[in-house]
Order: structure tokens, then sequence, then C-alpha cells
């Protein structure tokens, strides 16, 4: 398997397992949809988390997660009944903080633990109408679909 | 209800989420007295100023990573109790870490009973 479908497999276990590990109770649960082919995008109100990867690998991750599924989630990790009302640093913090935890989660998954990796601190944006190139690179979009929308990543990565 | 413990305890992670986690976890363990650190200059500064009784120091931070924080501050005190936090995926430097003289580590995402525990054990209270 390429290390590309290798690694969004990897993603897919991991976005469910930090879920559970760090959401008690874990009511919002998501439903894995196929990957494919990343291409150039706009968005609507969307809240986006890149983190960079080095190491035997390099890339990046892009976490695309559409607003009202953004604030579920916010409000599920930070024990809020309900989705929070607005999208505050904390609640953004929580989004950064769950992306750290899933990157390093899926680069643990075996067989990827044996390559030495390493990831960069978040960096979070958002906005109304927001243009996503992915600069030529291959990429795969994986996609999540919880009830209250979509958390997509957006995976570029190769052998170094 | 948890029993009361006094010790003085700096979080170190630029996520305010995180040390807003952490602080809750502990809170829950009995621990009450905190000063927060968003990065290791901040996090040097505060230590010195408090000589906290122990640090959670986070490994993946902008700037000066955890790891440079924890030698800053075991070079300060070689006495220091640090204990790290990490990602999943981060095992060559939480090797790296425990070498470097940290007392622990603790894996994101973590319970709040397994971090009351391992703060239990390097404050000696197991």
């Amino acid at each position: 398997m390429d290390p590309l479908a290798r690694f969004a497999e990897a993603l897919r276990e991991a976005v469910v397992n930090v879920l559970e590990g760090s959401i008690p109770g874990f009511s919002i649960a998501p439903e894995p949809e196929r990957p494919v082919t990343a291409a150039d995008v706009e968005f609507e109100d969307a809240v986006f988390v890149i983190i960079g990867v080095t190491g035997d690998m390099k890339g990046r991750l892009v976490y695309h997660f559409e607003r009202p599924a953004a604030a579920a989630i916010a409000g599920a990790m930070m024990m809020q009944d309900g989705p929070v009302a607005e999208l505050d640093r904390i609640a953004l913090s929580a989004l950064t903080e769950l992306t750290n935890m899933v990157t390093g989660n899926a680069l643990s998954a075996h067989p990827l633990e044996e390559s030495t990796l390493d990831i960069s601190p978040p960096t979070l944006f958002f906005g109304q109408s927001v243009s996503l190139s992915s600069l030529g690179d291959r990429g795969l979009a994986v996609p999540f679909r919880f009830a209250q929308g979509l958390l997509t990543v957006i995976v570029s990565i190769e052998a170094a | 209800m948890s029993e009361i413990h006094t010790e003085k305890i700096l979080i170190v992670d630029d996520a305010m989420f995180m040390r807003y986690t952490i602080k809750k976890a502990l809170q829950s363990g009995g621990y009450s007295n905190f000063i927060e650190a968003g990065d290791v200059q901040d996090a040097v500064s505060l230590y010195n100023e408090h000589k906290p009784d122990l640090v959670t120091m986070d490994i993946t931070m902008p700037g000066k990573s955890g790891i440079e924080g924890l030698q800053e501050l075991i070079k300060i005190d070689p006495q220091a109790k640090v204990v790290m936090v990490s990602a999943a995926g981060q095992k060559p430097k939480v090797i790296e870490a425990l070498k470097m003289g940290a007392r622990h580590f603790v894996v994101k995402p973590f319970k709040e009973d397994e971090l009351v525990k391992i703060i239990h054990s390097v404050l000696g209270k197991v």
C-alpha cells in the first residue's frame, strides 16, 4: 500500500480513537466516508487547521471543519451539553489540540511507528469564502461525517 | 471527595485548551495551586520566581520545544520534577526526555485519573 493510502487508513482509526479517548460519553461518533483525490476547492464559513509532517515522510495535513461540526466537537471536548455558542479562543484551542492528537495517533499506528516522524505545532485559520489550493501536490481528502456536519482531512505526504 | 494537595504545579502548554484540561484533571485529584505558561521562556521565568513542586511540559510548542524547556529547567534545578505531555507518535522524543531527566510522561488524550496517578507518583504520594 502506498504511504498516502496507508496514512489515510491510520487517520480513519485515529479520529475515532482520539474522539473516544478525549470525549467522555463520545456521543458524536463520526462515520468515515471514502477518501477521494484532493483538488483545489472553495469553502464557505469553515475552520481550518494545518499541521506539517517531517522526518521519513514529509508533507502536511489540512483539517477542514464545517462550522457546525467544529462547534459540536469543541462543545463535546469541553464537556458542554451541546455545541459551543461561539468559537472563542478556548474552543479553537480545543480543535487545534484535537488535530494534534489525531495526527500523532495516526503517525504512531503500525506500520508507521517504525518511521522517524515529527509534527509541527498546528496553525489555525477560519473565515468565509476560503480558497484552498493543493499547489499541485498529490493528496487525499478523507471525510468524516458527523450529525452536525463534515470534517475533511486533506493529506498530502510522501516519502522524504 | 479527594484529599487536598498543596503542591504548586506549573503547567506549560501553548494550547489554552490543554492547560484548562490538565488543570481540571488535577483539580479532580485535589490539587489547586497552579501556575500556567504558554511557552518555554515564560516557563523558565515562572520556575525561577515560584519554584514549583512539579512541572507538566508539552513537547510540541512553537519557538522552543518542550525538550529544550526540560533542558533549561534541569540546568536551573537538577532536581526539577518534570512530567512530559506528548502526543502519540512522539516515542523517540519521550525517550530522549526521560534520558535527560524527565520523571514521567503522559500521552494525549489521557484520562483524568491517569494523569492524577502519574502526578501523585512523581510527588511521592503513592
